[in-house]
């Protein structure tokens, strides 16, 4: 019993001891810079939503910070953190955002560090909260980078407005599955499709609470199915089919290329369970993919490759053209007329991703010099067109000019857009977020806040295909019993 | 006393077994795994409480990277093991004296599920179901009574020190059956862990050349070697070269051919074939990373002046319980990349990656001036037994590297002669040896004197033994 009691009182005593460390007085910096600091992320000069999660930063290569957030002139919030890490108390955050919508905080942060073991305190810096929200959940895939092969993958949810992140579906019950393309209808966390492929693969498509399995390889045209675009209606998905090829490099900084040597496109119909086509989008001549609904669901957009010769082999020459066509939803048909709307023959490059805006007035995608799969290329970055104007709109703030920038999905008030890229390492995607107007004015891009932003390091995982969600995702555990094989 | 004699001599045995017999396995096995304290570790790599004891093997596997510790731990489970069972038989059996064999008895079975155990997870599963056993046990007998008297021929002093004896026989069979296939994978680890050293002398000491000829995994580090030390134009088929495809491992997705081929492209200066096996290498471990993947991405990333991807990887060791030194000495390396830019390797067009012989092609269109892949290309054609496409190489490849009266390397001497037979103008072209004319005298006199056996078992090493 006294050694219990003794315990006790350690560990109360080594407790008060921990309180009372944390509770070291604010420190004042001997020194002082005309200089902003150089904080990971950089979150000087952005807009953010008002109901983002706090904006944790640090300072590399600094053993203690502190912050000051100010509003209009008044300290709103005083945060410090060893190793330069600076952990925002969610609480406070959001009271500092409220107070804040619509106007700047000012970030003014002091650093102690083996070059400054007495403090210097550097220029404060801007960030804009805006009184748009943003929808409160993503959903992405994680997998690891390497190559060809995978082990553990699974498509995740996150809370944007807190660091909660959760698996909706991952490969764990069999390694040997690869999971990929979550798509929604219109944001809604209701329903959901995703691919299984491996043994007992398929299409997961989980509506009005019931899950089934699609076996796209008997049905219809018996094509396979890749990448998805589910129609605002919910009752359609278009699909393009793709026979998808990785080719390694010898030498040099791309180490991968994939393309295509055939793609088509489809539209499963969820409630007759049908598989529509039309002849002119079968073509073996023709590459289509990347199918995209515009949010009234009147057309859709996609790209097409006309193939110079049969079967495509990887050249450098492959270029994708951007198109529409017009679709009734009444009869599930496809209007005469498409519409070339960057012709890569005349403007080079070649289109991935095409996404209209909530609004239909801006189209953004992803250019790169040629091919199909943009992660790969350097080059690639993000680009706008208003499709008032046909115009192109200047959007290059959101891009890295050394690494990709790529998939991207529109918020749904269109107000917000997340996109991956790989500026940190080269890399691994992570994901970056940034504000956009209704003239599709674009502000300075910002790293999804991690609790600790060493974890944007830390993570071993590449994130891909980020949707925005308007609510959290509950897929029935079945859901991967469905494509369950032996690994 | 004397159970905790015989347990600790138990345990001295395991741990000399396993750090004389096993020492480059349990590096190895270090290497295989993977532990961090870092956040997604636990919340995407594993899946906590189901994962349990996978993390526990984890992070024991760490210090494998030493092997005296490896052995400790490696020992320590068995012990563990027979000390619960002893427990349990204490608890149920009221005069348990001189029973401890049965405790034994069950050592060569778990010896048995041990010895194949590269992740941990089944010695622990079941040193802990035994352990959890014991315990319930020994909860259960507090409030019931033990069984009662075993039958006293059981506890006779000359049948339990027999029972005792067989017990520990059967374990020492356990292993040496095991040991046909312990030794391959120690030899193979000892091979890559003197590669990775660049001993290549010493590579070339251990692997005998019926064991090259014989063993597929021997032959990849033997001819590795020898093309390091400038001996494979001498004797890479006296080492049992047989295809252009024998130089590597291909459409194999075990870790110790991958870790093979990271080491054999980073010596060809191939750096994206090397990262992309090194990825691969590392999907093969339970939580698809590795230590070993993590260490060669990281020097990888380090010689390409990739500083923000070697600083992540070594970051992440830095949450690692034995890296420490590793880090220390690439901390310097890792600062003087810090604002340079990253150099990727690159002469001339991107070429796509197929086989040996169309990739060792590229390297040599693209480094014509280099012997190593000049070397491998015209040993991998004459794997091929393709004299022609030998010939039309080495008239290109003969002006650039053997000038100034450069002696032609044996092998290509020897397929030379070959060649002359159809195209006498060869010899007027190139020099061959003295002593290769007469090697070659004599092996086509004893050819045509139908004594092929003895003409290829005398030249065995020769190209025209490989040919014929």
């Amino acid at each position: 019993m006294t050694y219990i009691l003794k315990a006790i009182l350690r560990i109360a005593l080594l407790s008060g001891l921990f309180v009372c460390s944390g509770c070291s007085s604010w420190k004042s910096p001997e020194a002082t810079s005309p200089a902003r600091p150089v904080t990971f992320p950089d979150y000087a000069e952005v807009t953010i939503p008002v109901n983002i999660a706090p904006l944790n930063f640090m300072v590399q290569g600094a053993e203690y910070a502190q912050a000051v957030f100010c509003h209009e002139g008044v300290e709103m919030l005083r945060v410090k953190g060893k190793d330069g890490v600076i952990q925002i108390p969610i609480k406070k955050w959001r009271e500092l955002l409220k107070a804040a919508a619509g106007g700047n905080i000012d970030v003014q942060v002091s650093v102690w560090s083996k070059s400054f073991p007495d403090g210097i305190s550097y220029q404060s810096y801007p960030m804009h909260v805006s009184e748009d929200e943003v929808d409160p959940w993503i959903s992405y895939r994680l997998i690891e980078p390497g190559y060809v092969g995978w082990r553990q993958l699974g498509i995740y949810q996150r809370d944007l407005t807190s660091f909660d992140e959760s698996p909706i579906v991952t490969n764990r019950k069999s390694n040997t599955t690869c999971i990929n393309c979550h798509s929604y209808p219109s944001y809604s966390p209701e329903s959901m499709m995703f691919h299984a492929r491996g043994k007992n693969g398929g299409t997961i498509l989980y509506k009005d609470g019931k899950l089934q399995k699609i076996d796209f390889k008997s049905i219809g045209p018996k094509k396979n199915t890749t990448y998805p675009s589910w129609h605002p209606d919910g009752r359609y998905i278009a699909f393009s089919s793709n026979t998808t090829h990785q080719i390694f490099f010898g030498e040099g900084e791309q180490p991968i290329e994939v393309f295509d040597t055939a793609s088509d496109l489809v539209i499963y119909d969820t409630e007759t369970g049908q598989v529509l086509t039309d002849p002119r989008f079968m073509t073996e001549d023709k590459l289509e993919t990347f199918p995209s609904w515009s949010p009234d669901g009147r057309y859709l957009y996609f790209v097409s490759y006309t193939a110079k010769e049969m079967p495509v082999y990887f050249n450098a020459g492959i270029r994708y053209d951007l198109l529409r066509v017009a679709f009734d939803p009444q009869t599930g048909a496809f209007g005469e007329h498409v519409e070339v709307l960057y012709d890569s023959s005349l403007r080079g490059g070649s289109v991935s991703y095409p996404r209209v805006s909530p609004d239909g007035r801006h189209l953004l995608y992803t250019w790169s010099e040629n091919g199909t799969f943009p992660i790969w290329h350097d080059e690639a970055d993000l680009k706008m067109i208003d499709l008032q104007t046909m115009q192109d709109v200047d959007v290059s703030v959101l891009n890295d000019v050394e690494d990709a920038d790529s998939y991207h999905s529109w918020s749904s008030e269109g107000r917000w857009v997340i996109f991956g890229s790989r500026r940190l390492d080269g890399r691994y995607t992570r994901l970056f977020m940034a504000y956009l107007d209704e003239n599709g004015h674009a502000d300075k891009p910002f790293l999804l806040p991690q609790e600790d932003p060493r974890q944007n390091m830390w993570r071993l995982m590449s994130f891909n295909v980020p949707e925005f969600m308007s609510g959290k995702v509950d897929l029935p555990e079945e859901a991967s019993d469905l494509f369950y094989s032996e690994d | 006393m004397k159970k905790l004699i015989l347990l600790s001599l138990t345990y001295v045995a395991l741990w000399a077994v396993w750090y004389f017999a096993y020492p480059y396995f349990l590096i190895w096995l270090e290497g295989f795994s993977f532990f961090t304290t870092l956040p997604d570790f636990t919340a995407i790599h594993f899946h906590l409480p189901e994962d349990t004891f996978r993390y526990v093997g984890s992070f024991l596997l760490q210090f494998y990277a030493f092997p005296a510790a490896g052995a400790a731990i490696q020992a320590l489970l068995p012990v563990l093991f027979i000390l619960s069972i002893m427990a349990i038989i204490k608890r149920l059996v009221e005069n348990s004296e001189g029973l401890v064999w049965i405790a034994y008895a069950f050592l060569p079975l778990y010896l048995y599920y041990q010895m194949s155990d590269m992740t941990l997870v089944r010695s622990i599963t079941i040193l802990a179901a035994v352990a959890a056993a014991a315990m319930l046990v020994y909860l259960a007998t507090i409030f019931i009574k033990p069984f009662g008297k075993v039958p006293a021929f059981l506890r006779n002093r000359y049948f339990c020190a027999v029972m005792l004896l067989l017990s520990l026989g059967m374990s020492v069979s356990v292993m040496t059956t095991y040991g046909s296939v312990g030794r391959h994978y120690e030899k193979v680890a000892h091979m890559y862990h003197l590669a990775q050293h660049q001993e290549w002398e010493e590579i070339l000491e251990e692997i005998s050349v019926q064991e090259s000829v014989q063993n597929e995994y021997m032959r990849k580090y033997a001819l590795l070697a020898l093309a390091q030390t400038g001996q494979l134009t001498d004797y890479a088929f006296r080492y049992g070269l047989s295809s252009s495809d024998d130089f590597l491992f291909y459409d194999v997705q075990e870790s110790f051919c991958l870790s093979f081929n990271v080491l054999f492209y980073r010596t060809l200066g191939m750096n994206n074939p090397a990262v992309y096996h090194s990825y691969q290498q590392a999907l093969q471990s339970v939580p698809g990373l590795s230590f070993d993947a993590m260490r060669n991405l990281t020097d990888i990333y380090l010689e390409q002046k990739e500083y923000e991807l070697a600083r992540k990887y070594m970051d992440i060791l830095a949450h690692t319980t034995c890296h420490g030194k590793w880090i220390r000495e690439r901390l310097p390396k890792l600062e003087a990349i810090r604002d340079a830019e990253p150099e990727y390797r690159m002469q001339g067009d991107k070429f796509i990656m197929e086989s040996f012989l169309p990739d060792i092609s590229s390297m040599y269109d693209r480094y014509p001036k280099d012997a190593k892949y000049a070397d491998y290309l015209l040993c991998a054609v004459l794997a091929n037994k393709d004299a022609g496409t030998f010939f039309k190489i080495f008239n290109v490849v003969a002006p650039r590297i053997y000038t100034e009266g450069q002696r032609i390397p044996r092998i290509y001497q020897e397929a030379l002669l070959l060649i002359a037979s159809k195209e006498p103008v060869v010899l007027k072209v190139y020099r061959i040896d003295d002593d290769v004319w007469k090697r070659f005298t004599d092996f086509t006199e004893l050819m045509s004197q139908g004594k092929t056996a003895q003409a290829k078992r005398k030249y065995a090493d020769s190209y025209w033994a490989y040919v014929y």
